[in-house]
């Protein structure tokens, strides 16, 4: 299976060391998709096909936390996976993530298998679902 | 030789882990000689301290952690215009990393994103001498990187 992914962080270093990591780590990459923030996550989410989106949680413009809100509140992107990539590694911040909508949390450092492991485990999730 | 301390640890643990650059702990201060790359985020402990975590380097080893991880030499272009960011992620990864070990990973810690300047020497010794925390790293290649911390 080959996915297409948008990759947002406002950080261009960082997006590329997260689609090199997802290349790396054997995942298929049909579309790769780049954004600074959440507002240009959203406008790329409503015109095109994306399986999965990694995202950061601080950004200028719109955060990753505010992003998982407006897709949460969208019908068309509620099921959109979101996985956070993030430096923040405290439980109380990734459980409250989680209660937000958020699929998945990679700590930074990441190693590459992680974005496969994730996304494999969302795979199954929406095989179950269906 | 002392044990390092847990700045020089994770310090060192995290650079090799994310770019690959190899650092060792040093006692010595270090003998700044040029502008350097300068990062910095503030952080905030539930029920704990407040403070912010400064990382110095030389631009020379901003472009090799970039180069690393962007896979490129450390010569090009792109590398050494990409060397603030570098080093501003590194501060960001190494933040994560150091809340998790000093507070314990149940506390909430709240940082913001780095913000990367370029200073001089005298930038560096005005805040060692408020720093409650401190730490001198060199890499294999000879740059020296200096973290401190200051709360309060």
């Amino acid at each position: 299976m080959s996915y297409s992914v948008l990759i947002v962080d406002d950080s261009p270093l960082i997006r590329s060391m997260v689609l090199k990591s997802i290349a790396m780590s054997g995942l298929e990459i049909l579309a790769s998709f780049q954004a600074a923030n959440g507002l240009e996550a959203l406008e790329i989410l409503r015109e095109q096909w994306i399986d999965v989106v990694f995202a950061d949680l601080n950004m200028p413009e719109m955060g990753g936390i505010e992003l998982v809100e407006r897709m949460s509140a969208d019908s068309l992107l509620v099921s959109v996976p979101v996985v956070i990539v993030s430096s923040v590694r405290d439980e109380a911040h990734i459980e409250a993530l989680k209660r937000k909508g958020i699929r998945a949390y990679i700590k930074k450092p990441f190693r590459p298998e992680s974005f496969r492991e994730v996304v494999e485990v969302l795979t199954r999730a929406a095989e179950v679902q269906r | 030789m002392s044990a390092p301390s847990l700045l020089q640890r994770i310090t060192t643990q995290t650079l090799e882990e994310v770019a690959f650059v190899f650092a060792f702990p040093s006692s010595d201060l270090p003998c700044w000689r040029e502008a350097l790359i300068t990062a910095s985020l503030d952080y905030a402990v539930d029920g704990g301290p407040t403070g912010t975590l400064r990382l110095a380097c030389p631009p020379s080893l901003g472009a090799l952690v970039a180069a690393n991880l962007l896979g490129l030499d450390e010569d090009e272009e792109a590398a050494l215009a990409a060397a603030p960011d570098a080093v501003g992620e590194l501060l960001n990864i190494l933040m994560g990393v150091y809340a998790e070990e000093r507070f314990g990973s149940a506390v909430a810690c709240s940082f913001t994103p780095p913000t990367v300047t370029t200073t001089c020497a005298r930038d560096c010794e005005l805040l060692r001498a408020s720093a409650v925390d401190h730490a001198v790293l060199v890499t294999e290649e000879g740059d020296d990187i200096e973290l401190l911390v200051s709360e309060g």
